[in-house]
């Protein structure tokens, strides 16, 4: 089916039934999970995706409805639906959708063989990882699963502004989880990671070896005597921790006052050492694509420079509410939800130490690997979770701990960063390198 | 394994299919009633013209299909699901979303191994794809014997007068206006106020090799509020929730104004609060609520899938003391109407009462038929999915802690240093180890045996089984409160609860040392 023409009679026919204003969003793809366990196929999961979501506007009211039924019949329904419901809503005068402007770059997003490889090429990658683990340490007594999953698929965004664009992308993911059991104590630990093309998937060992050795590091870890030490975040916790930097620049939450950055831009929030990015074009990246969730061009942006707050981030929508422009951050958990305000790749940009580097200046220190709970909450701008991981003595990676948590203002977590890793990798849409706060509080004893 | 925050996305490994998997489908003005769609039922007075023609003697052929490369089992799971969403922000009604989702996920089991596959095209030729893929997994070329299909009426724990489907959008509306306005006028340091509404109506079918087939209804809606205060630019947001099973007759006995309230009341309330204590102290936590420290550190444990990977602690525990006899844990699939509640679990089975922990000792699991049927057991009811998208998994229902003859007011009297939980935020729990961990979204200071002022930015850290020989005092006030778990990327609805309870020692971890 040539779906921008689909696309197309949807508009025509939402304004024959009294739209003023819509959209298309229009997906279609394939998707497969396989997961192994102990030699034996745990999942194995293939489907196809296809659906629409339509925003509909009259008059500014809108109304927002899906369908995955492509007949005519049911789309004929969705549209009446969709017009009769916005009918019902309140005026809202922002309601806007983005006119066409700039030109969408090429990016290498797509894996056109990736449908083609055999899936028993496939099976077997997450096969080998699961074997790997019992044959990297003998301790490894079973594995949550290995997985394989990859998808691809096309998407459509057009408008009645003459907005219109279609694009093609495609993901593959692998990780497992092996548990360790050791003299009673056991400890599971998650290793993966994710790619556009499926050549770059790294090589089944280095996944199963770098799991195993965070399980190992990680197993029979206690807890520490309540201290404030300075604290080295592992890439992924100090992705969890960007994250929570994310919300509090989402412009909707900073215009409804839910933040803990409102009115702070131009202002010195973190350390010099501190940049964060927001960029749809890095090459390969995950959170890359040329047009964002509504179809506005995505571009690169400094969210904080040298540590001055630079930008809140905004859809149509909300730009709109503010008197500003959309900075290509419109984004949707799938067709059947309306945009939001989300990443595109979404970085703290990289320092110049090595992970060792940072780990050998701590004389006393927590090297944290996993956090659990909580979390930075974007509202008050306090940062507290359930946190595990080895301790640092002497610049050397000690005994291991558990069950303590971290805590601190963010500011003051921000702020105190003295040192930011160059271990960089663009395997998901919030990345951080390695880094180190000065100091924060550890609870345990 | 966590009761995820609204605002957190879900699994950025899975970035793209993320955007691809929660959608849905068609659009009809009204319910399907599926029965109508069975042979022997007469259609419901107010079912359309049915888009699909799964009768049972197709469902029979899909499920020849599905082990016709052998295997020990197969199933099939047909969902038709409508839902409405009215989010109401700033004053205004900003969006009303509505969509229509079916499909039908066809899995099959051969020995520990699961093949599944679904489909949201439901013509004939895509229905025996999706078995013929399903059956991939199956290598034996023994085709198992399938029993004939024959109907099993389920016993109804959800009994709905007015349903909300049937309830015009302008009724809806005012119900969010009534709480957007009692939240707003409880306090000037209210500024922002969100209220959400949803609701959905889930029809399913489920046939199985074994004969089994159920069909069942599901409405569910949720109407939650959240309010933002902000004083000397200190914000704190406060939130209140209802979610049950039941229809519009529910608002004669709870008023969205009340939910209002005690949203702007969290927020306003924590304005003032000083900065969290830390280390080792009593903990006091309330009633209802307050019951997701149990789902998650201790009910994650008793599911199936887990005790078989023996990767929980429970695992072998049976007949064994695990908790303080003070402590019994249940989890029902059928008390009337709530969240939690279903009549058939999806995979077909009647739901039950299951005890966990009785007096503190060890009494059982929580199993699907996949899990059960390794253990040589039998399933307890408890196989629940997301949706036709998601093979079904061992979860929870309504899980609780029941109620003991200890006055909460004693436990405060009693003592001498610690904290008072009146609202526990979101919270993880880590199974193999057993160690969890839970924000406070509101908490008071208790001191020689008075409750005193509110702290903030506090979690509780600890390890579910050790916290269990700790409780030390329980109330009488058994009360419960809605949640949606997450447990391998699915999201199901489920409700907590507990009486009030004094945990002797917790870690709390803070900011002032």
């Amino acid at each position: 089916m040539d779906y921008k023409k689909l696309a197309s009679k949807l508009l025509d026919n939402a304004k024959k039934a009294g739209a003023t204003q819509a959209e298309v969003y229009l997906q279609s793809g394939e998707e497969l999970e396989i997961e192994i366990n102990k030699k034996k196929m745990q999942k194995l999961n293939r489907a196809a995706i296809k659906g629409v979501g339509l925003r509909i506007y009259v008059n500014q009211k809108m109304s927002f409805v899906y369908s995955s039924d492509f007949t005519e019949k049911e789309l004929d329904k969705l549209v009446e639906k969709g017009v009769a419901l916005a009918n019902e809503g309140m005026v809202d005068k922002f309601n806007i959708l983005p006119l066409p402007s700039g030109t969408p770059s090429k990016l290498d997003i797509f894996d056109s063989e990736l449908a083609n490889i055999d899936l028993q090429k496939k099976i077997d990658y997450a096969r080998e990882l699961d074997r790997l683990v019992f044959e990297i340490d003998p301790r490894v007594a079973n594995t949550r699963a290995s997985s394989y999953y990859d998808g691809y698929g096309e998407l459509i965004i057009a408008n009645t502004n003459g907005l219109m664009h279609s694009l093609e992308a495609s993901y593959c993911s692998v990780g497992t989880s092996p548990v360790i059991e050791d003299k009673g104590l056991k400890q599971v630990a998650y290793y993966g990671t994710a790619a556009r093309y499926y050549n770059d998937i790294p090589p089944a060992k280095e996944i199963a070896e770098e799991a195993v050795r965070r399980a190992s590091l990680l197993i029979g870890g206690e807890k520490v005597r309540t201290q404030k030490v300075p604290i080295v975040f592992d890439f992924r916790v100090g992705a969890s921790l960007l994250g929570g930097i994310l919300s509090a620049v989402n412009g909707e939450r900073v215009f409804r006052g839910e933040s803990f950055l409102v009115d702070k831009l131009e202002e010195g929030i973190a350390s010099e050492l501190v940049t964060i990015i927001d960029d749809g074009l890095v090459p390969k990246g995950m959170g890359s694509y040329p047009v964002d969730d509504e179809g506005v061009v995505t571009s690169t942006k400094k969210v904080v420079d040298k540590g001055v707050l630079k930008l809140y981030l905004y859809d149509s929508y909300t730009a709109n509410k503010v008197g500003t422009k959309s900075t290509g951050n419109a984004s949707r958990g799938s067709y059947s939800s309306r945009p939001s305000i989300g990443p595109t790749n979404f970085y703290l940009e990289k320092g110049d130490k090595s992970p060792e580097e940072i780990i050998r200046e701590v004389s006393s220190g927590f090297y944290v690997f996993n956090t659990m709970g909580g979390g930075v909450n974007p509202v008050t701008g306090m940062y507290s979770a359930g946190a595990a991981g080895v301790w640092i003595r002497n610049g050397q990676l000690a005994e291991p701990v558990a069950k303590v948590t971290i805590a601190a203002s963010l500011f003051d977590m921000l702020k105190g960063i003295d040192a930011v890793g160059n271990d960089l990798r663009f395997n998901s849409r919030v990345v951080s390198p390695i880094y180190r706060v000065r100091e924060m509080t550890v609870s345990g004893r | 394994m966590k009761i995820p925050d609204r605002s957190k996305k879900g699994m950025t490994r899975r970035e793209f299919v993320k955007k691809g998997i929660q959608g849905g489908i068609i659009v009809t003005a009204t319910p399907v009633i599926m029965s109508s769609l069975l042979s022997g039922c007469a259609p419901s007075p107010v079912a359309p013209k049915v888009p699909w023609q799964l009768t049972p003697e197709i469902l029979q052929k899909l499920l020849d299909i599905a082990l016709s490369k052998g295997g020990d089992f197969a199933d099939i799971y047909v969902e038709h699901r409508i839902s409405t969403q009215l989010l109401l922000e700033e004053n205004l009604i900003k969006s009303l979303d509505y969509g229509v989702s079916q499909g039908v996920g066809i899995r099959v089991i051969a020995g520990e191994e699961v093949g599944y596959s679904y489909t949201d095209d439901l013509a004939m030729k895509k229905l025996e794809e999706t078995a013929r893929t399903a059956a991939y997994i199956a290598a034996t070329g023994i085709k198992p014997s399938i029993a004939n299909l024959s109907e099993r009426s389920v016993k109804k724990n959800i009994i709905v007068e007015i349903g909300m489907d049937k309830v015009i959008e302008k009724k809806k509306v005012l119900l969010m206006q009534a709480a957007n306005e009692a939240a707003r006028a409880f306090d000037p340091a209210v500024k922002e106020v969100t209220v959400r509404y949803s609701d959905e109506i889930k029809n399913v079918i489920i046939a199985n090799s074994e004969g089994r087939l159920v069909h069942d209804e599901q409405p569910l809606f949720y109407l939650g509020v959240s309010a933002l205060a902000v004083r000397n630019d200190v914000r704190q947001m406060g939130s209140e929730s209802l979610s049950e099973r039941s229809g519009y007759e529910v608002f004669k006995r709870v008023s969205p104004a009340d939910l209002g309230k005690e949203a702007a009341r969290q927020a306003v309330s924590m304005l003032d609060a000083r900065e969290a204590p830390t280390g080792e102290m009593p903990v006091i936590i309330a009633n209802g609520w307050g019951g997701v420290l149990i789902h998650e550190a201790i009910g994650h444990g008793f599911e199936g899938d887990f005790i078989r990977k023996k990767t929980s602690f429970y695992t072998d525990k049976v007949g064994q003391k695990v908790a303080s006899e003070k402590v019994s844990i249940v989890d029902d699939g059928t008390l009337r109407n709530h969240r939690g509640t279903l009549n058939a679990d999806d995979e077909g089975s009647i739901t039950r009462r299951n005890i966990l922990i009785e007096n503190g000792i060890c009494q059982g699991f929580l199993y699907d038929i996949f899990n059960a049927g390794l253990m040589k057991t039998y399933s307890t009811g408890n196989a629940r999915r997301q949706s036709f998208r998601y093979i079904p998994i061992p979860r929870m229902t309504n899980t609780f802690m029941l109620a003991g003859e200890d006055a909460a007011e004693d436990m405060v009297r009693r003592t001498r240093s610690g904290l008072r939980v009146r609202k526990l935020g979101g919270g993880q729990v880590d199974i193999t180890s057993g160690n969890f961990v839970f924000r406070v979204t509101e908490a008071y200071m208790i001191d020689r045996g008075r409750t005193t002022y509110p702290v903030k930015g506090a979690t509780l850290i600890g390890n579910g089984p050790e916290v269990l020989t700790k409780v030390d005092m329980v109330g009488p006030d058994l009360d419960y409160g809605p949640g949606t778990c997450g447990k391998d990327g699915q999201g199901v609805p489920c409700d907590v609860g507990q009486p009030t309870v004094r945990i002797s020692a917790i870690t709390v971890g803070g900011t002032r040392v």
